[in-house]
């Protein structure tokens, strides 16, 4: 029995196919049509997760689809009565698109696919529910959701047990933890539903005093923006919470902020290019600590009203991994899972696992233990799209061959594409559509920012360390999270190795780390283990295959392009090497696209 | 040739149409929903025109769409929205003010996860 899983139409359009219960294949729109966050109708994934198995539509027995739409448009209409007549333009912006396609979903359907079975709707929270439990390893676990809105709630907690999910209470709009984690991303100058990982990167550089004690009331004490941040939500110690809807203009308009959140905060919204004030810093950190509190107060209510030891997390607020770092040191859960793509796209995969779970009873059998699970090309694909461009390069004859001469030239310093097996599924690259680099070298978290990212100087990158090394580095959790498999858990980085790992200390020295099983990826579990045999250190610099602005690479083509166009020096890809000094002639400035 | 007779001065026709589009186009604008304009292609005269009268054909086209949505979500809008509104009851939770009495929690009650299979088979 095959089921395809769909989400679109608000951002992140993703596709997840199930066999027999199982996930073959999933992938995000964006990463086909190049366009960042894709929203459309993700036809392209769709078709690759179809193409992948060798079927047809006419094969699919039951597609599974993200939200109810018609109770997203109920709050829709809902938001614009209450606010009439200020929502005019929203209201001509949205709605064309609502009464063409949205609530159309059976009708877009068959007109792209052809499709005339069976549509399941799954509701949005539901579905990030089951996306992060049905998934998991547990078999009895609390589930928090918690993102920007789905048809009325954002934020929600409930239970998970065998086969069945059940959400037990929530918040709902306009009160929403992700909307005012947004609207803080928007009022620094950064896009929403893009940039909020910005806005985590750049919190420490604000005043929250760490060596204090994480969420210390010193911390808060220090920088005044929480105090001020504070008027706006009202968080009961339960972890529920209210905003202040007048300090915010997203019911209605297309700008999030209000001019009362901007006098709050002493000053107008930052434009996109300004200069980063001490102020701007401030306010980053303020939101920051705010949503640690509030995360951390509902987990802490959800556990005493379940009274299990296992949590799962879905929602774009369990992207934020510096909350997640502290979960499980500051609440009474023994045990924690996230889903690796938290966000809407992953609902995809939520509801097709709840259509086969929940709705039509079937058996739960999958389990997700690794995120490769796009698309991936044969070393005859490969091999064919080199020569037919015209691209110089060598091969390797064995896959030692290739670690030994991977980590040789990433001890050399040089920046390394990296380009094996399937592509990821999540916002993060996980080790096969990657940029690698030595984290020892002071040097090389700029030279990563200027001559490759083209992106701000205050953002970390990530270090990639085997899971069983992750202890001597960092001070992370006992026994180690699985979520770090998936670069969802900040951790410090021990004080002896801060010195000596420049490139991926953040200014709070701590690390966005990914751990790697040899089992979930044998290939670069090894070239970490031999990069450690020359340098001393086995780790990683670990940042996404991409051009800022684009989504992370997927085809042959996407990496020369990315290669060719930014400081890569090579790119191993499959059994193949490609060097960008020997392909002079494709040698293209990616600084010119580069944009948000 | 004749093309019938509201067709014998075909000026008004023209500006009509230089109006529409210039409306829908401002429409587009204030929507943020305007196209780029498209990069110079190095073409010959005669197609470099060709191509000028189908991206001004598009732009009328375009134009005469955004200015039909335009009064027809405004209609909608003050007599569907607007009428609605003004009977609605609307009962707005207001914000704790600083002082008063901590409430119980804003958690309410969800249960959702356990209904009947047909229950997903309908979009609301």
């Amino acid at each position: 029995m095959y089921i395809l899983g769909i989400s679109c139409h608000y951002h992140d359009s993703a596709a997840t196919l199930l066999k027999d219960g199982l996930v073959v294949a999933a992938a995000e729109e964006e990463r086909f049509s190049r366009r960042k966050h894709d929203a459309g109708f993700p036809l392209a994934a769709i078709r690759w997760c179809l193409e992948s198995q060798g079927i047809g539509i006419d094969q699919i027995d039951h597609i599974a689809f993200y939200e109810k739409p018609f109770l997203k448009f109920e709050r829709i209409l809902r938001q614009h009565l209450d606010n009439f007549p200020r929502s005019f333009k929203t209201f001509h912006m949205a709605m064309p698109k609502w009464l063409t396609e949205k609530i159309r979903i059976r009708s877009v359907l068959k007109k792209q696919l052809g499709y005339r079975g069976d549509v399941l709707y799954v509701d949005h929270h539901l579905s990030h529910a089951a996306g992060a439990f049905l998934p998991s390893p547990f078999e009895e676990a609390a589930i928090v959701t918690v993102d920007g809105v789905g048809e009325w709630t954002t934020t929600a907690y409930g239970m998970g047990r065998g086969s069945s999910v059940e959400l037990l209470r929530d918040i709902r709009f306009p009160h929403s933890l992700g909307l005012l984690y947004s609207a803080i991303t928007a009022y620094l100058g950064f896009s929403v539903n893009n940039s909020e990982y910005k806005v985590m990167g750049l919190s420490p550089y604000g005043r929250m005093d760490r060596s204090a004690g994480r969420g210390s009331a010193g911390d808060k004490a220090a920088n005044p923006m929480y105090s001020k941040l504070r008027q706006v939500i009202d968080i009961h110690e339960d972890g529920s919470y209210r905003l202040d809807m007048d300090y915010f203009l997203f019911q209605h308009s297309d700008r999030m902020p209000a001019e009362r959140l901007c006098r709050l905060l002493g000053g107008p919204v930052r434009r996109p290019e300004e200069e980063l004030l001490p102020r701007h810093k401030d306010v980053a950190a303020a939101v920051q600590m705010i949503t640690e509190d509030v995360v951390l107060a509902i987990l802490r209510h959800a556990h005493h009203v379940t009274g299990c030891p296992n949590v799962v997390l879905s929602g774009g607020v369990a992207l934020n991994s510096v909350c997640n770092g502290r979960i499980l040191a500051e609440t009474e859960f023994k045990n924690i899972w996230i889903q690796p793509n938290a966000g809407d796209a992953g609902n995809s995969m939520g509801a097709a696992l709840f259509a086969h779970c929940a709705v039509l009873g079937r058996p739960r059998s999958y389990r997700l233990d690794h995120a490769y699970l796009g698309p991936e090309f044969s070393g005859a694909e490969i091999g064919k799209f080199l020569s037919d461009k015209g691209i110089r390069h060598s091969r390797f004859a064995s896959r030692e061959a290739l670690v030994s001469e991977a980590a040789r030239l990433l001890h050399a310093g040089q920046v390394v594409g990296w380009f094996q097996g399937r592509m990821e599924w999540g916002p993060r690259a996980l080790g096969a559509r990657s940029i690698l680099a030595d984290p020892g070298r002071p040097d090389m978290q700029a030279i990563l920012n200027e001559k490759v990212k083209h992106r701000e100087a205050f953002r970390p990158f990530a270090p990639a360390v085997c899971a069983e090394d992750a202890d001597e580095y960092f001070q992370c959790d006992s026994p180690l999270p699985l979520p770090a498999d998936f670069m969802l858990m900040v951790y410090p980085i021990r004080e002896k190795w801060r010195a000596r790992l420049p490139a991926v200390t953040h200014v709070d020295g701590t690390g966005r780390l990914q751990t790697v099983r040899r089992a979930a990826n044998p290939l670069y579990y090894d070239l970490i283990k031999e990069f450690g045999t020359l340098s001393g250190i086995p780790m990683l610099v670990n940042t996404s295959f991409n051009i800022r602005g684009e989504p992370i690479v997927c085809t042959p083509g996407d990496a020369y392009r990315c290669m060719m166009g930014t400081g890569i020096d090579c790119l191993f890809i499959g059994d193949f090497l490609v060097r960008r000094e020997d392909n002079s002639k494709d040698i293209w400035d990616s600084e010119s696209v580069a944009t948000d | 040739m004749r093309l019938g007779p509201g067709f014998s001065n075909l000026l008004p026709y023209a500006i009509a149409a230089i109006l529409l589009t210039g409306a829908g186009h401002l429409a587009r604008l204030w929507l943020n929903q305007a196209a780029a304009p498209p990069a110079p292609a190095k073409d010959g005269l005669r197609r470099g025109m060709g191509r000028a009268w189908l991206r001004g054909l598009q732009a009328f086209f375009h134009g005469t769409a955004a200015c039909n949505n335009f009064i027809f979500l405004s209609v909608a809008y003050f007599a569907g929205i607007g009428i609605t509104s003004l009977f609605a009851g609307r009962k707005e939770k207001k914000f704790p003010a600083p002082g008063s009495t901590p409430p119980a929690g804003y958690w309410q009650d969800l249960n959702l996860g356990k209904r009947e299979a047909d229950a997903y088979y309908r979009p609301f």
